[in-house]
Order: C-alpha cells, then structure tokens, then sequence
C-alpha cells in the first residue's frame, strides 16, 4: 500500500524495521505520517522508516447526536454572533479542521448555564484569527445586530478572538452610538476545548449582565482577575489587551470598568451609571469604507521622514507619541539633521489626510501645549491635543469618521466624545 | 434462593489457574528544571505567598467523547485553589502562559532508558494533552508524550510496553466536598513513565521487577531522590476478569498482598454477578430507568447518621429497592470490604459518606422496626429484595443514589482505577481513562527525536559490583558511594596516605557510633573532606577524628592545635613513669591509662606497642 493512499481516520498498521504501529492514521503533516495508537497518544513516523503498510479498518465516519432543545421563552432572548477565536472553537483535532457548527443546540451543549439565564438564538458568522479581522468583517457584524435589532432582540453577543478584540469593541461603539441595543464583545484567552478554559465563565458573567441590567450601548466582557470568580465589563471604547495570555488581559485605559459580575453568586455590582439610549431604532447605520488606509505610526530614536512619508497616499495616520505627544522634531545638534525634515513630513501629511495623536504611554491625556516640540507640530496641523483615546480607539474612531464627514467635519468629529472615548475628567483610580 | 460460592483467600495454586496477570507503571520524578518553564523543581510545604480560585469543565477530547474519567470528576461541581510563590510559581504553573520548550535534560535522561531498554523511539514525539479533571493540574490537562515503545527490561523476561516523558500534577493539601486546596510547586516537574507489559503472574514477580527498575532509573544522572519522588502503580487482571489499576502503591513489600486481593475480589464479584444472573436480579424500574425515593420511615429516626444527613440544608434520606439482592450486598469480597462497599464507592465520589443496605440493619441507630418499614415502603419483599439508603443534601444525595444503583444494575466488573487500602484490599477511584481523554498539544512543537548522542547508563548494579571488585568493599557500603555521589578514585589521589577502608569508615562508620554512642547526628559529606585533608597534611591524627565530630556537631569551637600527632620518642620518658608507677597493675589498665592521656595525640596501636615493650623489659 503506497503511503500517501492511505486515507485519514483508517486504523492502519505501520511496519518500520522488524516493529510496528497500529493506530488511526491522521492527517500528514509536512513530511512526517502521524497516527494515534490505542491508548490514545499520537505519534510522528518518518515514512522513510516505513518498510511496510496496510489498512486494518476503512474510515468509519462518526456524527454527533445534539439533544433536542427546549429553550424557556419566557426568559429575555439574546442573540449570539460568533466570529471566532477560542471561545467556543470546537476543533476536530482528528482532521485539524474547525467545526463550524455554531447552531443554539451546540452552544447549549457546551455552556447549559446559559439556557438558565436567557433563550438563545445564534448566528456564525465565520470562524477566523481576531487578527484576521478586516473593516468588511465589522460591518457584517454591526448588520447582523441591527438585523436582530429589527426583529425585536434587544441584548447581544458578540464572541471574537482577543488580539483584535479591543479593535472591534471600539469600532462596534462607534458604528452602534445611538442605536438602542446592548452589546459584549466576549473573548476568551484559553480555549474551549480544555477543562481550564474562561470561555464558559465569560460567556455566562455577560450573559448574566445583559440579562440583568439595563446596560446600554457596547462593552466588553473578560475575567476580571487571573481567579475564576468574578468577570469584568469594560466600557467598547478605551479598552486593551494588555498582556499576551493571562485570563485578565484586557484592562480600561483612561476609564473605568462597568460593573463586576460575579460568577458563582450571579451578582452584578455596577461602578458607573448606566447610559440610557433614548433614540429610535434606525432603518439604516453609517458602516465603515471597508477600503480606507489608516496608518499607524511610532515615535522612537533615530526616526526618519521617510517612515512618515511612506504614508503618503494613505486616508489618516494615527501616531503613538512619546511623552505628552511628541516626535523627534527639533534639531538639537549636527546629529539632528534629520528632524526637521520629519517636521517638514508630518506637516505635508496632515495637509493631504488626518493625523491624530495618541501616546504611546498609554495611560494619560495627550497634551500638546507644554512642550515646544508638540505646539510645533500642533501648528503643523496635527490634531490630538487633549485627547485620552488609546492608539486602537483613535484608530477605530479615525475610520468611522473618515467614512462619515467630509473635510470639514472631520476634525471636529474625530475630537468631540461620542460614546465616552473622550472623557473629560481622569480620575486618580485610572492608573 | 441461590447463594455465590465466595472465596476467603486464594492458594498459590488458584492464583496461577484463575490466570493472574500483572504489569506495572512506575512514575519517576526528575531533578533540575520543570518540564515546560524554567522554575526548580524544588517541591515546597511552607507558607505560600499567593493562592487563586478555578472551576474546571468537562471538555470533549478529539473524538467529540468527553471521557468517563473527567464527566465523573465535573459530576462533583467542586472548584480548587492553588497555593504558590512568587519566586518559584510562574504563569505557565498558573495556565496563564503557553508552555516553553521542552526540558532537554529531562528529554535525554528519558532517551537513555530507550536505549538501555532496547525500545523503538518514536521519529517524532508529540506532546499530548491527557484530561485531567481532580483539579490536580491548573490547565486541567496533564502534558504527556509517548517517546517510546515496545522494549524489553534487560535482564528480563518483561515487556517494557511504553515509555513516557509527562508533567507532574499539583500536591493536594486539604481536601472537602466544595474544593480541593493543591500547591503549585509539584506540578510541571519532569516525570518519567515506564509501562511494562503484563507479563508477570506471580506476586512476588511484580515486587522484584518494581526494584529492577527503580534501580534503573535511580542510575540516570538527574533523578530526585526521597519519598514521593517515585510512584508506582500496578495493573492486575485475572483471565475472566477486567484490568484494574492500583493508584500509587507505596511499599513494595505490600505488592505480593495487593495483587492476591485483587484477583480474589474480581474472583469474588464474579460470583456474586453469576448468582445476581441466575436471580434474575434487578435495579432498574420496569421503564429501564433508575428510580429512588425519599423514605419516611426515617424522618424521626433516631440514627446520628441520618439525621445529620437531614439536618443539612435541603437535607433528605433517599432509599432505593434492589430486587433480587437479598443477602448479597454485605457478602465479604475482600478482607473488611464488603458487595456494598463497592455500591458505597460510587457514592462516596459523589460526595456522600457512605450508604447504609438492608444486609447490615438494625445498626447504626436504625431499629428492626424502622427497617420493615423501610422494606414497606419501597414494596420490597425481605426474603428476596434488599435496599439501600443514603442521607444527605438533596443534590449531592441524588448524585450519590444514581451512582450506587447505577453500579449496582451492572453485573460487569468494570475497568477502574483504585486505591490501595491497608491489608491488601483497595476501593474504587475513578473509572479507568479511555483514550477519549487524549489530545494533541498544540503549543508544544512535534520534537524530532536524535538518538545519536544518547548513551546507554551504566546500571548502578554494575557501579556496585565495580566498586566491590575494585576496592573490595561491601555492597551496602558501595550503594551509599554512590547514592552520595563520592569518586573513589579522586578521594584516593587526594588522600595517597590514606588507606581507603579508613576514609569510607570516615564517611559511613563514624557518624553511626556518635549517633549510638552521643546522640548527635554529623553530616560526613560537609565534614569528612576537611578532617581527610587535615589528616594527608600530617596536623591531626587518625585518633582525634571522633573528639573533633563531637565538638562540631555540638557547634563549639575546634583548637585543631589539641590534635596534633606528638612523635612517640618526646613521650617515652612520660610513659615510662606512668608504667613504673603502675608496675603492680595488670596490662591492660597501664595501656588504659595511658590510651587515656594520649589519645588522639598518637596512633593508639603505637602507645600500646610502647607500653608491651616497657612493661616487658
């Protein structure tokens, strides 16, 4: 039996030498044929070792009996819009594929607590990296939910992976202002798959929020500390990834969390009064230009114009300034030619498009009258000053404005608080 | 009504007809770096700095199953705290950062075994993640890689069946029906699995292949050492029966016992599974469901066990009709252990105490009276049917009464996992993992496997017998040399003037005699180096070593100057007195005295030679 017809999911018997594997063979990766033994371990044979093959069993294809579902519909409906990432991956690891069965009956299975708390219906909307996310993939999602909308469902999640969820968090808030519906954007930072993963707890502490309280607008939902007892909501806007794998990862930047929900007793304590939103339910929402070209740009040592130029035929350019809102713009010395030439650059840019700055600290307002270097670049043309909107939120926010004004408008619009992203007071417990 | 034909005990020659077989796990922890992070893989018991909360789940494995084992645990709706510290906890041992790269020292000490084994190595090792749902390990998984298989144990006629390099779960620390409290430190460190196949069918078969490899792997470079450091559990089936693995045997002296039970128990349940047939016995309702019901009879009981079930919140008694049980359930299977204690371990896992049965009424504050009316209730009829009854809060209650009866209903015995109880007997644990609770380790890269570099250990069994052959020196002293790692041959360039029998009465006779004689416990391997050296250099003599030990291990100051050798020549006019003085005495008390003033100045064999030869002129 040549090696390469031998179908995934057979049991086959491998000779290698005078020894042999029994197993179930599996999908080949690069060179190497892996099959699962018996006791369940897989293993990487070589296939220049394999002296001798044969099928033992053709493939017995398995399906999967869901139960039949009987929702309470006397509970408030809520609608799910999975996007992907590990909150509810089911990955068939027999054939390395996702299983992108996102019907209310298999998020039942996986999560029963929700079927307790509110009647569920659910949409799949595709199944990808959050890294993946593009401006098409967020108006798909901000449809989906006026959709829901217009059929009466008033409370929402969204599920997505987490590296862009802060991006989608802040677009959905922007694209949503006004609109009468609650919304979380719920991630997870250990899959679903495993026995530790946060999936469950977040899912049940937003579905458990929404239910509950009279929240309105965008928010996101995370555990709030690396202990499964209680989960954090975080305003849409104004919210990071701060670290690459803990459970607590996103933190609120410039603001302060919503309410605490806590997992085992069901409560929701709040830290912030509720925004009522008193408008009508629009026939239609301003979407996102799905082909704008945002830049993102860093402050840092021996910076060149060319960095900023590169930008060029670009719609905005957001930068991440040092300190209160700076670049390296003044010649200090012989070793300086080169940043007046950036001045010069930053200057042409925000002839041709809009450059906002935020800080690359982080944490605090850009203010860009202290110091000489900001004035200059203020005079430039660069707008930001006073602004407390992270990097990701003055991205997101650069891109509905963009697709929204004209020229005029623009300036005006990127710097006027629209769903809290512009606080004007900052309060100690900030940082 | 027919009655099983149970057994008390097996003789040698039942055991070999009834077809015992056995093999063995052994769990090896290894020393240095844990397998996926860089913390020590020191195991720690004092105050953590930091404890966190988690809840576990049940997941499906690859197959879409969610394994018996993990649905058993999640049944319990427990969560579990991890203690740890902030110097040697990292965020990998907290499931809050991928695992690193696989440990290197761990992945070669595991290659040597291969190799010494003879196995095949898999081209490719694939860590994979084996569910764990006790809590024990914080991703609820525990990282696990087959590297090799199908060896042989050298020198004998044993299968080794596998071989696997696998992550070390936490400690458990305190444990209640809520939570489980577990410490950080154990887990993640390198652990060694070795299988053999079951190819031993006598008792005291297991117990010397267990030394065997424990030896083996005690001749690696960088295994921990010490109690707990290695595990073994052993497999047992009997030819009409099913595999059981007994969890974490201790003593290999209590293998021969454990395994005799074992197959007297599968022997045993067999039986009672013939009669419970032939009774046409049954558990489950007409419907083909299990069914119990609160008893009444039992709400103004007397019996402090129920009413402290009743007494809980949501408290309630819970009884059930076995039909066709009578007189089965308190039959004897195994030494103490009881057909009931099987029932009673499936609801104890569930949280409950135990479960009282029909067999063993009026007992326990229960009267005869309240019995019939618990036969009346349940509509059994005595001469035929049994029942059983558990008190507890009403969710953990119903957990533990559909546990029992479900066990009870099935006239199988079941592939399980169990602890060993003292006096041979064991009882239910979990049920034995499916490979359903296995899959792939997605954030550990498929290492490819290079055996060209690995060599093959020498076996601490030949070390010895060098050691004997070499220095003529006995096997339990040569185990120790090696245990703490001492050269002999450095030691003997060190110290040419020392003769070798004298340096190793240093380090394993000496402290034995201060102990018995003083008390005091010395720590040879701190002290004996400098004593040696001090002795190569001619400023303390061999006499003085014991005098010096007591002085250090009462922690007093040494004036080494008290010990120098004195030439036997500046002495002689002194001795020569004390002998003139003593004339009338016998020898033996002038070489006393003399032994006395001297000693640890002078070779003792030297003053009494002087005293002989003074004495004689």
């Amino acid at each position: 039996m040549e090696l390469d017809k031998l179908p995934v999911h057979a049991k086959v018997l491998l000779e290698v030498g005078d020894r042999s594997y029994e197993g179930l063979m599996l999908p080949k990766e690069g060179d190497m044929i892996v099959i699962k033994l018996a006791s369940g371990y897989n293993v990487g044979i070589h296939p220049k070792h394999i002296t001798k093959s044969e099928i033992l069993e053709r493939p017995n294809l398995r399906t999967q009996e869901l139960p039949i579902l009987e929702q309470n519909k006397d509970l408030p409906k809520l609608k799910i819009l999975h996007t992907g990432g590990t909150i509810a991956s089911k990955v068939d690891y027999e054939t390395g594929g996702v299983i992108a069965d996102f019907s209310p009956e298999t998020l039942i299975t996986m999560f029963p607590e929700l079927s307790k708390i509110v009647c569920v219906e659910s949409k799949f909307l595709g199944n990808m990296f959050s890294d993946d996310m593009r401006f098409s993939h967020m108006n798909t999602i901000a449809k989906g939910i006026l959709e829901g909308a217009k059929e009466g469902i008033t409370k929402f999640i969204v599920t997505s992976g987490t590296d862009f969820l802060h991006y989608l968090s802040a677009g959905l808030s922007f694209i949503l202002a006004n609109v009468p519906v609650s919304v979380l954007v719920v991630g997870s930072q250990r899959s679903s798959d495993r026995g530790s993963s946060d999936a469950a707890m977040n899912l049940v502490c937003a579905t458990q929020f929404l239910a509950t309280t009279d929240f309105q607008g965008v928010g996101v939902c995370m555990h709030a500390s690396t202990n499964d007892d209680q989960c954090v909501i975080l305003p849409g806007v104004n919210v990071r990834k701060m670290h690459t794998s803990r459970r607590d990862a996103f933190k609120p930047i410039n603001t302060t969390k919503i309410a605490l929900v806590d997992y085992a007793n069901k409560t929701v304590v709040l830290y912030r009064k509720l925004i009522q939103i008193t408008a009508d339910l629009p026939e239609s929402i301003s979407l996102l230009k799905e082909d704008l070209k945002i830049g993102m740009i860093q402050s840092k040592p021996n910076f060149f114009a060319e960095e900023i130029l590169a930008y060029k035929k670009f719609d905005g350019l957001i930068l991440l300034g040092s300190g209160l809102g700076h670049f390296p713009v003044t010649k200090v010395d012989e070793f300086c030619q080169e940043h007046e030439r950036i001045l010069e650059a930053l200057g042409e840019l925000a002839q041709l498009m809009p450059v906002l700055m935020s800080a690359q600290a982080l944490y605090g307002r850009v203010h860009m009258n202290v110091y000489a270097p900001a004035r200059a670049l203020q005079e430039k043309g660069i707008l930001g000053h006073g602004s407390s909107m992270t990097p990701e939120t003055s991205y997101m926010k650069m891109a509905w404005a963009l697709s929204l004004a004209n020229n005029e408008t623009l300036p005006r619009l990127l710097l006027e608080n629209r769903v809290g992203e512009l606080d004007q007071i900052h309060m100690d417990e900030f940082y | 009504m027919q009655v099983p034909n149970l057994k008390k005990e097996l003789s040698t020659e039942e055991l070999k007809n009834l077809g015992l077989k056995s093999g063995i796990e052994i769990h090896q922890q290894l020393e240095g770096k844990k397998l996926f992070c860089n913390c020590p893989t020191t195991v720690r018991d004092d105050t953590p700095d930091f404890k966190i909360k988690r809840y576990l789940r049940a997941s499906a494995g690859e197959s879409g199953k969610i394994d018996a084992a993990a649905l058993a645990e999640t049944k319990k709706q427990k969560y579990y705290e991890y203690e740890g510290y902030n110097d040697t906890t990292c965020l990998v041992e907290l499931d809050e950062e991928p695992p690193g790269e696989v440990n290197q020292e761990a992945l070669s000490a595991i290659l040597q075994i291969a190799k010494l084994c003879k196995m095949q190595v898999v081209d490719q090792l694939r860590f994979m993640r084996k569910t764990v749902v006790n809590g024990s390990n914080t991703s609820a998984f525990q990282r696990t890689g087959l590297v090799a298989l199908n060896g042989k144990l050298p020198g004998h006629d044993v299968g080794v069946e596998s071989l696997l390099l696998e992550e070390e779960a936490c400690k458990e620390i305190e444990k209640n029906n809520e939570r489980t409290i577990y410490n950080l430190s154990r887990l993640g460190i390198p652990l060694i699995e070795i299988a053999t196949a079951p190819d031993m069918n006598s008792p005291e078969q297991i117990a010397e292949v267990s030394e065997y490899i424990g030896m083996m792997l005690r001749s690696l470079k960088n295994v921990k050492r010490g109690l707990g450091t290695i595990r073994q559990d052993v497999n047992i089936s009997i030819r009409d029966g099913v595999r059981v693995e007994l969890k974490g045997v201790q003593d290999l002296k209590s293998i021969a016992t454990i395994a005799h039970h074992e197959a007297l128990r599968q022997y045993n349940l067999l039986e009672i599974f013939k009669t419970l047939k032939e009774r046409k016995a049954s558990v489950k309702g007409e419907d083909g469901k299990i069914h119990f019901q609160p008893i009444n009879a039992l709400k103004t009981t007397s019996s402090e066990v129920i009413k402290s079930g009743l007494q809980k919140p949501t408290g309630v008694v819970y009884g059930a009709k076995l039909s066709g049980f009578a007189g089965i359930i308190g039959l004897e299977i195994q030494a103490g252990r009881r057909y009931g204690s099987e029932l009673s371990d499936y609801a104890k896992v569930m949280g409950v105490k135990g479960l009282f049965h029909s067999d063993e009424l009026p007992n326990y504050g229960i009267t005869e009276e309240e019995k019939q009316a618990i036969f009346l209730e349940l509509e059994c009829n005595p001469e035929e049917d049994a029942f059983i009854i558990i008190a507890d809060k009403e969710e953990i209650a119903k957990r533990a009464m559909f546990a029992a009866l479900e066990r009870a209903a099935d006239f199988n015995l079941r592939k399980e996992v169990r602890s060993d109880k003292q006096g041979g007997a064991s009882s239910f644990m979990r049920p034995m993992p499916g490979a359903s609770r296995m899959y792939p380790e997605t954030d550990v890269k498929p290492l490819f496997i290079d055996m060209s570099e690995i060599e093959v250990p020498i076996l601490l069994s030949e070390k010895i017998k060098d050691l004997e052959k070499t220095y003529g020196i006995a096997p339990d002293i040569a185990k120790r040399v090696l245990r703490d790692g001492l050269h002999l041959k450095d030691l003997h360039a060190s110290y040419p003037d020392i003769k070798i029998s004298f340096i190793l009465d240093t380090y394993y006779g000496l402290p034995g005699t201060i102990k018995k004689k003083h008390g005091l416990d010395v720590d040879m391997l701190i002290h004996a180096p400098s004593l040696l050296q001090k002795l190569q250099a001619g400023e303390i003599t061999k006499d003085s070593f014991t005098e010096i030990l007591l002085l250090l291990a009462q922690e007093k100051p040494v004036d080494y100057s008290l010990f120098m050798p004195v030439s036997i020549d500046s002495l002689r006019e002194e001795i020569t007195k004390i002998v003139l003085t003593m004339k009338d005495a016998p020898l033996g008390a002038i070489i006393g005295k003399v032994m006395g003033t001297y000693k640890g100045q002078v070779d003792g064999k030297i003053l009494s030679d002087l005293v002989r030869e003074l004495v004689n002129q």
